[in-house]
């Protein structure tokens, strides 16, 4: 792979670097004929960026297809690979620098020495280059059906910046309510204990002709993360494009996409609380499980819910929201080391992502045939799991392992 | 008990905001007290807070279009007494930078709530309202006794302050030196900041400053009568509440009188149209 971007676009290039480190920890690159991918995904796998810098974006794109010098140890051309995103942030630590004296980016992957080297050429002849050391991974991609969503609003992203600066900066998690008239965006607070009753509540109402396209097929609320979309904001602020949203329910992720025809393409999928009413429940689950060739660089494996290493944790149970029938309120300690927990569920709150080996995998789009019977509940926090299908909803949660590969004594 | 009020006006809105934002740097929970005419903000005195108080008072009519306050009973109890955390009063009033219109009313939600409304322009016909309820608790008229004005102390010197940044200035750099600042002033208009530690003294003086006229009633055994007008009055205080004071002022006073009670407290009084603010730092045992 080998590309040079001029210096107008190194400062987007390097806002999603900044976007992209608040999100996950890991960026994958990929090279795809119609330009250079970055992905990320989150270690709860609660929220999955991918941002595509088109060929027209460089001065020179060469994804290393057809002249490729860059092999590993078996000779196997190598495509794709992931950096550390606290490395990468290095070289594009300071924006304000960047944009003033950045002339050109060049970024190579050298095979023979194994490093991913972006060489910043800037003013007054300063060269400024960095070897960074990467892994070879698989593709990264999330299985998700942004244009069957039966919501969509689109506005600038001024207006959600506007609206969002009103909540406190320690408010982990947001409620959008939508209707045919008004748009309401609340604080939430999962817990209805005493402590929480004394925090602060804030509310934002917003009228839909301050949206350039406002479509509800579903009137719903979604309740996502709120720091990830402060994340995307400021990413927008620099993009200066339209903000889309597309969501359906509770339980379905909501993807923020950005879009430059032929320029400039941004999707960030971020997964949402299920509630009591949308009992969503896919089998996507097979999707990730399975997923052997999966990178498991974290230690905190997305597929290794080794049961014999970590104690089952139990989920939290909480009631549902305020406007539902509620369930058992139940509460039940939080799990510590929740991305363990992480396989056999119901997917609603995860965001399925395909890898090499799909088994029964039912492809995670809009609309999902909900099997019955089954409960629902609401997930902890900023770690987005879902209960499973257990029908005695006692506390104890039961993670099945999947067989894979990597187990050791499963 | 109701309580509405409703400012239109974005001067007046800017106004109570650097009002909140002062108060809020100086005190984590603070009481506020509704009269017909007033608004009041009080951190009456309490060992939990090292013995510092505070009593700011706001003439409503000078801040709000609208006002409607109806107290605890009709007749000797007609006011309402709150306790808010100031932080979320600052972070709800945040909002209001500018607004259409500000609006505060005493709500019931689950708890007792006070329910700041702002209203933002947006780019629709319908403004964009923001709400914040903000958690209060009420305080029982059996403890409104706690929340009387503070006497004027019976100070012995009674100076104006140079102007604040330049004293805020000066103690963030004395702060590095010691935690105990002595203040100190006399009756002709100097007045020191002196820190003092095994290895070094520092002190800044002022001179010529200007002295408040205050006469305590003709009272000859006043304490500022008897003091010597030369001689120094001096207080050792916790360096970190002085500042607190200084640094989060934004109401930009016309002046601040400093009145020292020699080994025993410094009171701040800060002077203004529609506010007045009183602080009371006590002195630290040596």
């Amino acid at each position: 792979m080998k590309c040079v971007l001029p210096g107008a676009n190194v400062k987007l290039f390097a806002k999603a670097i900044h976007c992209l480190a608040k999100l996950g920890h890991y960026v994958y690159f990929e090279p795809l004929d119609t330009g250079l991918a970055l992905k990320t995904v989150n270690s709860s796998r609660s929220a999955y960026v991918s941002i595509l810098f088109m060929k027209p974006m460089f001065q020179v794109y060469n994804a290393g297809s057809d002249v490729d010098l860059t092999v590993d140890d078996d000779n196997l051309p190598i495509s794709r690979c992931k950096v550390a995103l606290k490395t990468l942030l290095q070289v594009f630590k300071s924006l304000a620098n960047i944009e003033r004296s950045v002339e050109t980016c060049d970024i190579n992957l050298d095979g023979d020495e194994c490093r991913l080297v972006f060489q910043l050429k800037c003013k007054h002849g300063i060269t400024k280059t960095h070897h960074l050391t990467f892994q070879e991974c698989e593709s990264l991609q999330a299985v998700f059906a942004k244009d069957l969503s039966p919501n969509v609003l689109k506005c600038d992203h001024k207006v959600l910046s506007d609206v969002v600066i009103n909540f406190s900066s320690s408010l982990e998690e947001i409620t959008m309510l939508v209707s045919p008239c008004k748009v309401v965006l609340r604080s939430y607070s999962d817990d209805e204990s005493d402590e929480i009753a004394q925090l602060m509540k804030t509310e934002v109402c917003l009228n839909p002709e301050e949206f350039s396209e406002y479509q509800i097929g579903v009137d719903t609320d979604v309740t996502f993360c709120l720091k990830d979309v402060r994340a995307i904001l400021a990413f927008c602020e620099v993009a200066a494009m339209p903000v889309n949203i597309h969501f359906e329910v509770g339980g379905k992720p909501i993807i923020f996409s950005l879009e430059h025809n032929g320029y400039f393409r941004a999707n960030f999928v971020i997964a949402t609380i299920a509630t009591d009413k949308n009992s969503q429940h896919s089998n996507a689950t097979a999707n990730f499980t399975t997923n052997t060739t999966f990178p498991t660089t974290n230690k905190r494996s997305f597929v290794k819910p080794s049961r014999s290493k970590v104690a089952p944790k139990p989920l939290r149970k909480v009631s549902a929201q305020k406007t539902n029938a509620k369930p058992q309120p139940t509460k039940l300690p939080k799990p510590k080391d929740c991305d363990s927990i992480n396989s056999e569920h119901d997917v609603s709150p995860e965001i399925p992502l395909q890898g090499g080996e799909q088994t029964s995998a039912t492809r995670y789009e809009g609309f999902n045939s909900p099997s019955p019977e089954q409960p629902c509940f609401k997930s902890v926090k900023t770690v987005f799991f879902a209960a499973t299908q257990t029908n005695d909803l006692d506390h104890t949660v039961l993670v099945l392992a999947p067989d894979s590969d990597n187990e050791d004594g499963t | 008990m109701r309580f509405r009020a409703k400012v239109v006006n974005i001067d007046c809105i800017h106004h109570f905001t650097n009002v909140v934002n002062t108060i809020s740097k100086l005190l984590k929970k603070c009481s506020i007290r509704l009269t017909k005419e007033k608004m009041f903000f009080i951190l009456p005195d309490q060992v939990a807070n090292g013995g510092v108080s505070m009593w700011c008072e706001l003439k409503q009519a000078n801040f709000f279009d609208e006002y409607q306050m109806d107290g605890v009973n009709k007749n000797e109890l007609n006011e309402i007494y709150l306790e808010i955390v100031a932080e979320n009063l600052c972070r709800a009033i945040k909002s209001a930078n500018n607004a259409k219109s500000l609006k505060i009313k005493l709500t019931k939600k689950q708890v007792p709530c006070l329910t700041v409304e702002i209203e933002l322009p947006s780019l629709s016909s319908t403004a964009r309202i923001v709400t914040h309820d903000i958690p209060v608790s009420v305080i029982p008229s059996a403890l409104w006794g706690e929340y009387q004005e503070p006497e004027m102390p019976d100070f012995h010197v009674s100076l104006c302050l140079p102007p604040l940044k330049t004293v805020k200035h000066i103690v963030e750099r004395l702060k590095n030196l010691s935690s105990y600042l002595t203040l100190s002033g006399n009756q002709e208009g100097d007045f020191a900041l002196k820190v003092e530690t095994e290895l070094v003294s520092a002190t800044t003086r002022f001179s010529d400053l200007e002295i408040p006229p205050y006469d305590p009633d003709g009272d000859s055994q006043a304490p500022s009568k008897l003091w010597p007008p030369s001689e120094m009055a001096s207080a050792r205080i916790d360096v970190k509440k002085l500042l607190q004071f200084l640094a989060g002022q934004q109401i930009n006073p016309y002046k601040v009188i400093c009145n020292i009670v020699d080994q025993s407290a410094v009171h701040f009084f800060l002077v203004h149209d529609d506010i007045s603010l009183q602080y009371f730092i006590p002195v630290v045992a040596v």
